[in-house]
């Protein structure tokens, strides 16, 4: 079995970025102070993860461009707009909430003009909304069906894969929370992975899909996803929220567990970890095991999530 | 016809103006600084004189030097004073002072308090910040939070006062738990009792030993409205019941003042029907603008944002409402038209006498110009809905 660790999703700025961020916000610093403040903190979180040993190595978010998962898209086309501010879940983050007006078609080339894709490598993962929670959190004016909304959004990340591949970009990641956290039904699951087939098309033989359930138990569609034999780079599970004797045994897919607490600021027991990783390889023997925290890491400071980086290195080593 | 006369009323805090937050952090004062308190004070009808001489004599200042702190004092109540005149101008009859001194709604909280560690800066939205605390031993007040402010804002105005104090369950909900829960637990099972034991063990202390001992301090100094913060209120739905425990369990027994609870940006169809339970609450303050269309009409689906009023009639919650009817977080400038056909929505469903209009929340992320429009659209559309009536 292979062992590797990844981050995902949105990393922490520091205090230095912070500051820049509330100065630019005041015109107190130029754009290019700015800019130089994102590239540091850019720089040093890819340092940190090559440091831990890190094969794949996220993108930041960290550009304006980004402000949260679904901002990159919005307000590229008459069709998808900036809607009211609303809560991220149960935390005390928010996002703006798409809201769909018309036909929907958006140039995914638009949708990357701050996001700095410059730097591409072939290690570098990326992770996009899931179509599924992005259909169900947006406000679809054009319609109430959601049968009707998720294509569009199928549509546009796909086509984002598409073009961020043309950059020469290769792994890529949704995280669905949507189905680990609401009351799904089997007619969700079964539509869910309608949506991770579609993607797969664009991203080919040639690209990696990983799929990573958060904020709840998804012991649910990780054993519909494994049973209906959809092949993925990667299932990701939320180990604080889903039970380990819930989730199958001997995975056909690549495990991702999320063995580390984004919401939670002590740094978790390396050795409790390391018997949960134990467990984890015992119970599920995927071919491969990519440990990672559970969800988002802004969720934290970035001194802490630095160290929830370091300790999932540490369990690499062991 | 019966008259009405819609009461209105802030619900948070307003941005600080850039001289007071040079002036106490020792940052470098300029000119336009200096412009800005001059001008603000001449809109607003104040002798800025004092004021301005002790920012022209922080300009001289260098990198690191701070004013006396007997002139950060004047300031300081300075930037109250301007804060309460801007929402007075703008015709509100209940005020505040833009909670001027208070860093931001939970770390005013946690700063003034025992038990709590912070653990560093994570990310509101954008790029508003705010910092995050961890409880590492039992809650308690290390000093009245807001007493001091009260007293000043009571020397500085006639109007009618309500102070706003952040609630026992956002404060929990907004902090990591290190003593009440386990270390972070890795789940082998879907067992969550000894989990949400410690969660409810957590917010009551705040409660008890934060909320209550603040109440007591505020009445002895003659609050005579006191609006309890629960932004938080229904992040977890099946937590609903704990923050209605955790309100009825700050406020229990006080006599001589109204509480009210103000929710925000949440789903508030789950506060029902654990609400019902909520005791002395004499108003709920709602955020509602943000969620509502832009086109005038007092139908239905006019008011997309409204329509959860409705929930008052049919589970039989009384109270007023602080009826948010302008939205805080973008410079949208609402027609009155806009404003009055939201209140007289509103008003049809639950009676006019059970209406206060507001901003949806604090005007913190907005400029003191788009603060003021939307405060006085807000007083203005509450003067047309009453002569609609």
């Amino acid at each position: 079995m292979k062992k590797e660790a990844f981050i995902h999703g949105f990393y922490p700025r520091t205090d230095s970025l912070i500051e820049a961020s509330r100065s630019i916000d005041r015109n107190r610093i130029s754009s290019k102070d700015f800019n130089t403040a994102i590239e540091n903190d850019r720089n040093n979180l890819v340092a940190l993860q090559k440091a831990n040993g890190f094969r794949l190595i996220e993108n930041d978010k960290f550009p304006d461009a980004w402000q949260d998962i679904f901002r990159p898209f919005l307000g590229h086309s008459d069709s998808l707009a900036e809607g009211p501010l609303t809560r991220t879940f149960y935390t005390n983050t928010f996002f703006r909430k798409p809201v769909v007006t018309g036909s929907f078609y958006i140039d995914p080339e638009n949708v990357w003009e701050g996001a700095d894709y410059a730097n591409a490598f072939p290690e570098q993962k990326v992770t996009l909304p899931s179509p599924y929670a992005f259909a169900k959190l947006l406000e679809d004016k054009t319609t109430d069906k959601f049968q009707r909304t998720l294509p569009k959004t199928e549509f546009l990340i796909a086509k984002t894969i598409k073009k961020l591949k043309e950059k020469g970009i290769s792994n890529f990641q949704i995280n669905e929370p949507y189905l680990s956290l609401s009351n799904p039904s089997t007619e969700d699951f079964r539509r869910f992975s309608q949506t991770v087939s579609y993607l797969s098309l664009f991203t080919g033989v040639d690209a990696n899909l990983f799929v990573h359930f958060s904020r709840g138990n998804s012991a649910a569609i990780v054993r519909f996803l494994e049973e209906e034999d959809i092949k993925l780079a990667g299932i990701g599970v939320d180990f604080f929220k889903t039970p380990l004797s819930q989730l199958p045994t001997n995975f056909k897919n690549p495990l991702v567990a999320g063995v580390t607490d984004s919401e939670h600021s002590e740094t978790e027991n390396i050795d409790n970890l390391k018997k949960l990783v134990s467990a984890i390889e015992d119970h599920a023997r995927p071919s491969t095991l990519y440990l990672t925290h559970n969800t988002d890491l802004e969720f934290v400071a970035e001194p802490i999530a630095k160290q929830k980086i370091q300790v999932l290195g540490e369990l690499l080593k062991s | 016809m019966k008259e009405v006369n819609y009461i209105t009323h802030e619900v948070g805090s307003l941005a600080k103006p850039e001289w007071r937050v040079k002036a106490i952090n020792g940052g470098k004062i300029n000119d336009s600084d200096i412009d800005l308190a001059r001008s603000w004070g001449e809109n607003l009808d104040i002798d800025s004189s004092n004021l301005i001489q002790i920012l022209e004599a922080g300009k001289s200042l260098t990198t690191g030097e701070k004013l006396s702190s007997q002139d950060r004092k004047v300031v300081r109540d300075s930037a109250a004073l301007y804060a309460t005149r801007l929402q007075e101008k703008a015709g509100l009859d209940v005020v505040y002072d833009g909670e001027q001194d208070r860093v931001e709604m939970y770390e005013h909280a946690v700063r003034n308090s025992n038990g709590f560690e912070f653990r560093g800066t994570v990310r509101a939205f954008d790029n508003k910040f705010y910092s995050k605390a961890a409880v590492v031993d039992a809650p308690s007040i290390s000093k009245p939070w807001h007493t001091e402010e009260l007293k000043r804002l009571q020397k500085l105005t006639n109007h009618d006062i309500k102070v706003p104090i952040t609630g026992a369950y956002t404060i929990g909900a907004w902090s990591y738990d290190e003593k009440y829960g386990s270390n972070p637990k890795l789940k082998f099972t879907d067992d969550q009792t000894d989990e949400l034991r410690a969660r409810e063990e957590f917010i009551l202390d705040i409660a008890r030993n934060l909320i209550r001992p603040n109440i007591e301090s505020l009445l002895e100094a003659g609050a005579k409205w006191i609006q309890i913060d629960e932004p938080a209120a229904t992040t977890v739905p099946s937590e609903v019941p704990l923050v209605v425990k955790s309100f009825n369990e700050s406020v229990k027994d006080f006599r001589g003042a109204e509480f009210s609870i103000h929710i925000c940006y949440s789903d508030y169809s789950l506060l029902f029907p654990y609400i019902q339970e909520m005791e002395n609450c004499a108003q709920y303050s709602l955020e509602l603008a943000n969620k509502d269309s832009v086109e005038l009409g007092t139908r239905d689906e006019d008011r997309p944002g409204y329509n959860i009023l409705k929930l008052f009639n049919e589970y039989n919650v009384r109270g007023r409402i602080g009826l948010g009817v302008t939205d805080i977080h973008s410079d949208f400038d609402e027609p009155e038209e806009l404003v009055r056909d939201r209140i007289l929505y509103a008003s049809n469903i639950l009676g006019a006498d059970r209406i206060n209009p507001s901003p949806d929340c604090g005007l913190r992320t907005r400029t003191w110009e788009v603060a003021f429009r939307k405060m006085e659209k807000t007083a203005r559309g509450a003067k047309l809905a009453a002569q609609s009536l």
